[in-house]
């Protein structure tokens, strides 16, 4: 199997005038591609933190992060991260994280545009994807119109526009009711199980992660499973 | 642009209040800039004679001139001609520094000499026009001191300095030769009527030279003008003396020398004192106390515009400061800085574009009522052919002006946020809800 995700020794500490907190300690993790591992862990484990480093969304203190084959060195410039994130990656946030201005249509084209795709294919491909997450007859709704579970479909929609190698969910559940969860998370399995993506996804939920491939634990910034 | 129009048109409740508060700055600015930029386009207007090498001086007594007689005017005769000898002095002296072309007085407070308006005609004519008339020392050099050159076949400058004497030989400038006369060779020798009377009669003048075209004020285009000497330089209180130096000296460095050397410069009597370069001086001779409307004028819309750009700015900076967590999105979806930046830049402009037409509209409209007006020559007996007579070109050239100062003031009330947020990480940017 070929690895996607490899990171080593990866430590992160936070810093303020007064303490020192390590949020990561000498994490080494290896992710397969096609693989949906769940993370789990107590509050302030450092399980999103973990998140935000695959992502590229935040910079380790040390350590190596590897994402398909390319290891991401400190001398990459913030446009060369951010067009590896807009191919590579898709995000999936807790909170949905949807920009409240644009309707559903606009916010799920939005990592097309970055990408400088012409106007016709975007709306094409952000059709299609929200048609995949059953919600086309919400296309020209905006985000207050929806509710939490639709607004997770079109994150989720969002994050797969761009056909990412690798989705990175933060507690896509966590504010959604149970009935809701469970269908964002069936819709998860079946992007890993039908498209083959690699999906790493942070959870409080251990039903939630018993179905997925794998689980690692952490505790204090710690792997511990 | 689809983007920017949806996120407008999204944050249209608060847009609202922006849209105003920048129709009420643009409207302001619009008042209070046309003032201001027609002034100093009428200021900036070529004079018609390099001033940058002029220097301009008070005639300063050192020691009371008085002369001795048996009656008043006797008195007054003999302070006269110490004068002169003083003057005469001063003059050469003042020639003997380094860097010195030529030196004439003049006799008036401003930088100019003795200006005053006067209607003019051509005998047996009925177009009446105001002009300005310059009254120049006899024989003091006065053309080749200012540069104020002759055309081909009018006298030389030394010829019109020290050869007409008396009002009745008149200089004109080309611009008025060919309103009056119909080609500025065919003025040379004619009568013209100027706006006084001798006896109830009309006082002839006769035109001895035509100059190339002066713009004799600062504060208006006026370049129909009549130059004539009027007497020998005396002892008058607002004497003051203008030094054109050579080409290539320093003014500045020129005038530092002379008020180090003030000593050898000075006569027993007489010395010169605040000496400053020509285009320092306040050139509004007709109108000064519209020179003092135009820094009052000046002062109140630096004070009303910095006060509302700030505002401006920190509407723009709140509301951009805003977008923190939207601009974190876009980034963890592959947005760059630069695209950020140029999207809330962008919204701004074209926050700004529909505000300054909405502007234009109601300025039109507060014109048209008769409540507002355009600037305009405050002396408009000469025909102006600049953009400031021309309404349309005149409504669109401040038009521009405001546009484009609150387009600056708008997008530093974005850009510093915008920037600031972009520097912010992905992470934190997303925290902020």
């Amino acid at each position: 199997m070929e690895t996607i995700i490899k990171l080593t020794n990866i430590n992160k500490v936070y810093r303020t005038e007064q303490i020192e907190t390590q949020a990561l300690e000498n994490v080494n993790i290896e992710v397969e591609k096609g693989e949906f591992l769940s993370v789990m862990g107590p509050s302030g484990c450092g399980k999103s933190t973990l998140l935000n480093i695959m992502g590229l969304l935040d910079e380790p203190t040390s350590g190596t992060v590897e994402l398909c084959g390319t290891t991401i060195s400190h001398n990459l410039s913030d446009n060369q991260l951010a067009e590896f994130r807009n191919k590579t990656l898709g995000f999936v946030f807790q909170s949905f994280h949807l920009i409240s201005s644009l309707n559903v249509l606009d916010n799920v084209q939005l990592p097309l545009m970055y990408r400088g795709i012409g106007y016709n294919e975007r709306i094409r491909r952000a059709k299609e994807v929200i048609d995949r997450v059953g919600l086309s007859h919400r296309m020209k709704h905006t985000p207050v119109q929806l509710s939490g579970g639709q607004c997770q479909r079109v994150a989720i929609a969002r994050a797969i526009i761009g056909n990412p190698e690798i989705i990175l969910a933060d507690e896509p559940t966590g504010n959604l009711d149970s009935k809701m969860g469970a269908d964002i998370l069936g819709l998860l399995k079946q992007l890993n199980e039908e498209d083959g993506r690699t999906i790493v996804m942070v959870t409080h939920n251990e039903q939630q992660a018993l179905q997925t491939k794998r689980i690692i634990k952490f505790l204090d910034g710690r792997q511990i499973q | 642009m689809k983007q920017i129009l949806n996120n407008l048109w999204s944050q249209r409740a608060q847009n609202v209040w922006l849209f105003a508060e920048l129709v009420v700055v643009c409207f302001v600015a619009w008042t209070q800039l046309d003032p201001i930029v027609v002034r100093l386009f009428y200021r900036n207007l070529p004079v018609g004679f390099d001033m940058e090498q002029l220097v301009v001086a008070d005639v300063a007594e050192i020691k009371a001139l008085t002369g001795e007689g048996a009656t008043p005017e006797e008195r007054y005769e003999r302070a006269d001609e110490l004068f002169r000898a003083q003057a005469k002095l001063l003059k050469e002296h003042l020639l003997a520094q380094e860097g010195v072309e030529n030196v004439t007085f003049l006799e008036d407070i401003g930088g100019y000499p003795r200006l005053e308006q006067h209607l003019v005609q051509q005998p047996c004519g009925n177009d009446t026009i105001f002009i300005p008339w310059c009254y120049f020392n006899e024989e003091e050099d006065f053309f080749e001191t200012f540069g104020i050159q002759p055309i081909p076949g009018s006298p030389s400058q030394h010829e019109m300095s020290s050869s007409y004497h008396g009002i009745a030989n008149v200089i004109i400038t080309r611009s008025l030769a060919e309103k009056m006369f119909g080609s500025p060779e065919a003025a040379i020798g004619k009568q013209m009527v100027a706006g006084w009377y001798l006896n109830d009669e009309p006082f002839y003048h006769i035109v001895v030279g035509v100059v190339e075209d002066v713009n004799a004020d600062g504060c208006m285009y006026s370049t129909w003008m009549a130059f004539s000497a009027n007497g020998r330089v005396g002892n008058n209180m607002h004497n003051r003396l203008a030094i054109r130096v050579k080409p290539g000296v320093n003014v500045k460095r020129f005038i530092e020398e002379v008020n180090y050397h003030i000593e050898e410069v000075s006569t027993e009597y007489l010395t010169v004192s605040g000496l400053i370069p020509y285009s320092d001086v306040e050139t509004s001779t007709y109108d000064r106390e519209g020179e003092y409307d135009f820094n009052l004028s000046v002062a109140t819309a630096i004070f009303f515009l910095i006060n509302l750009c700030l505002g401006v700015i920190g509407t723009f900076w709140m509301q951009t400061k805003r977008r923190t967590e939207e601009s974190g999105i876009m980034r963890a979806f592959g947005a760059t800085k630069g695209r950020i930046m140029g999207m809330f830049l962008a919204e701004g402009i074209v926050l700004t574009t529909i505000s300054m037409f909405i502007t234009c509209v109601l300025y039109l409209n507060y014109v048209k009522t008769g409540l507002g007006q355009l600037c305009f020559n405050p002396y408009p007996s000469q025909p102006d052919p600049t953009w400031v007579a021309n309404k349309p070109l005149h409504f669109l050239i401040i038009s521009g002006i405001v546009y484009l100062i609150i387009l600056v003031v708008v997008s530093i009330g974005i850009a510093i946020p915008a920037w600031n947020i972009c520097k912010t990480k992905i992470v934190e940017a997303l925290r902020e809800e």
